[in-house]
């Protein structure tokens, strides 16, 4: 399954990727040419080392990918990871990129109506249902999770459920959808991940790789 | 609507026919990996599938299985039984009770099927076949290795190679961290789980220099051992380093094949642990293939034991199983008597003379009895 000198790095498509590559390149590892080029359709890339290979995949998957030994390496958000929460996967290195919040919001005029400390059970749209029906189980509440992938900010105008839980930037999308932020979950940034197998069985490999991420961080 | 499924032969979620040649593939596995702990004095035992949940679930090893275990209600004794998820706690009621009078260190080995309510994140699998043995009622180094040593005897058997051992003190991080308050506890437990020094670095506890040396030390067996026994510990804590290096020490010495790693803060998956444990990882295998440790019984009984998830470890051992089938198209005993001595398979064909050749090509015989002779099948 997996070649002994060889590994594999996942990295993810669309905001966060452009913030990894710096770090990557300063970690002495950079995509071969056809990486930047948007027409080229492959997923799998080589890199100016021999024995690395990295690959492209949506964020959401990254740690998919990484645990089911895929890849051995990735540069992922804490969003994923915790809401994944997979015990064969190391996050040594938060690399204070691609940082946001993940919230509670609400429609604001909804808001000023109700009183959330007699609910049992609660309806939220959101691409994290594990990590909300963790958020809300802690205040008491069942959440019942509607899980769509885009456009969340649409569904308690439409009717849908009363809160969402979404990644907030600067919260401009928010407001432009006449919704407000109740809470924050937790804060989020973009991690070095590795495989826990191949840590442990192939150490000599990949450590040195994961020392020099540490470094590019720490200095 | 139910008519239809069943028709169809669908199965709950994670439950699923093993057909050949995995059932065979299983079955040999087993007794291969068995038979390593029986040559060396192992007693094989068989506890029941179900039993009564108080048993099972109350005390020892079993408490931390209540959530992953089925229960049923006995209509004989009206009272709740458990359906076995793990077997380690079954052994552990075996030693304390019925064989209790034996001499210790006991040795014990066992395989059977377990029921979960979930599948782990790797495999949905719901029931599992669990093989295992038990060495009860002496802690020592050499016990301790003795167990590590012939788990990874037993999947060299199978060919499964190479492998690693990750050593582990699961019991350790509770200690470093027994006097800070539970909720800074959780978060101290995450950095350690992620292997995030950095924050661990920030965080500033006490003890937090202490863990963060053990972070370091996490590694292949020489970077390890080297901080490793150069750490400033109280008493506690460096009893536990040198048993660990010493257990490390016994494996190199009697097993030069095997890669060893250290990883002491590890907890990952040792629920009921109360002293040195391990994890067996292999390159050509997903995640954890075998892991064990020391624990209590449930009489308090100091035991150490291993597990082999067995349903990682299929896949691979096809060569276990050779189908040197003969195709005999006439049922003839005496005949396929003489043929199975030759160390060959026989299987009876229609007693027709028609088609001999696609019918035995049909049920995959590679060879055919023809003429008083065994022929090779031309493809």
């Amino acid at each position: 399954m997996v070649n002994n000198s060889n590994f594999t790095i996942a990295l993810p498509k669309g905001r966060i990727l452009d913030q990894v590559l710096p770090i990557l390149s300063k970690a002495g590892i950079e995509p071969e040419a056809s990486f930047f080029d948007v027409k080229d359709r492959r997923l799998r890339f080589k890199s100016n080392i021999s024995n690395i290979d990295l690959i492209r995949v949506r964020s959401f998957d990254v740690v998919t990918f990484l645990a089911y030994g895929a890849a051995q390496m990735a540069f992922v958000g804490s969003d994923v990871l915790t809401e994944f929460n997979h015990s064969e996967v190391y996050s040594p290195y938060d690399l204070d990129v691609g940082k946001c919040r993940m919230v509670v919001a609400a429609q604001k005029e909804v808001l000023m109506k109700e009183d959330p400390r007699t609910w049992s059970h609660v309806r939220v749209a959101t691409k994290y249902p594990n990590m909300t029906r963790k958020y809300f189980e802690s205040r008491g509440v069942h959440a019942e999770c509607i899980k769509l992938n885009g456009a969340m900010e649409l569904a308690p105008s439409m009717g849908l459920c009363k809160r969402i839980v979404d990644l907030v930037e600067t919260g401009s999308t928010l407001i432009a959808n006449g919704l407000v932020e109740v809470e924050e979950i937790c804060k989020v940034s973009t991690r070095l991940a590795v495989n826990r197998s191949f840590l442990k069985t192939s150490s000599s490999l990949i450590q040195p790789w994961i020392d020099k991420v540490g470094k590019v961080i720490n200095d | 609507m139910t008519d239809f499924i069943s028709q169809k032969g669908l199965l709950p979620a994670g439950l699923s026919d093993v057909l050949y040649p995995g059932a065979e593939i299983q079955a040999k596995t087993i007794e291969k990996l068995l038979d390593v702990f029986s040559s060396y004095g192992y007693l094989r035992v068989k506890p029941p599938l179900v039993e009564y949940e108080d048993n099972l679930l109350l005390e020892g090893p079993g408490s931390l299985l209540k959530d992953s275990t089925f229960r049923i209600m006995d209509p004989l004794s009206q009272k709740m039984m458990a359906l076995r998820s793990d077997m380690t706690a079954q052994i552990s009621r075996i030693s304390s009770t019925r064989m209790s009078h034996l001499p210790r260190p006991l040795r014990l080995s066992y395989s059977g099927d377990v029921l979960r309510v979930k599948g782990d994140s790797f495999n949905m699998d719901r029931q599992k076949t669990q093989v295992g043995a038990e060495l009860i009622g002496v802690q020592s180094e050499i016990i301790d290795a003795e167990i590590i040593l012939l788990c990874v005897k037993s999947l060299f058997s199978i060919g499964v190679s190479p492998i690693t051992i990750d050593l582990n003190l699961p019991f350790l991080r509770e200690y470093l961290l027994k006097e800070i308050s539970i909720s800074f506890r959780d978060e101290i437990n995450e950095a350690i789980d992620r292997k995030d020094q950095n924050l661990i670095k920030k965080l500033k506890f006490k003890n937090s220099d202490l863990i963060l040396d053990f972070m370091k030390a996490s590694g292949d067996y020489n970077h390890s051992i080297k901080i490793l026994s150069r750490l400033k510990l109280d008493n506690f804590a460096a009893d536990a380093r040198d048993y660990l290096l010493n257990v490390g020490k016994i494996i190199k010495e009697n097993n030069s094949l095997v890669n060893i790693s250290i990883d002491p803060l590890e907890n990952r998956g040792f629920k009921y642990h109360t002293g040195l444990s391990f994890t067996l990882f292999s390159q050509n295998y997903r995640g954890e293939i075998a892991k064990g440790g020391r624990y209590q019984t449930i009489s308090k009984e100091t035991a150490t034991g291993c597990t082999i998830y067995t349903e990682k470890l299929y896949n691979t051992s096809n060569d276990l199983i050779d189908r040197n089938l003969v195709y005999v198209p006439f049922f003839n005993i005496k005949i396929a008597e003489k043929i199975i001595k030759k160390g060959y398979k026989v299987i009876f064909g229609k007693n027709s003379n028609n088609n001999m050749e696609l019918d035995a090509r049909e049920i995959g015989c590679s060879y055919i009895w023809n003429n008083e002779a065994i022929e090779k099948i031309k493809n």
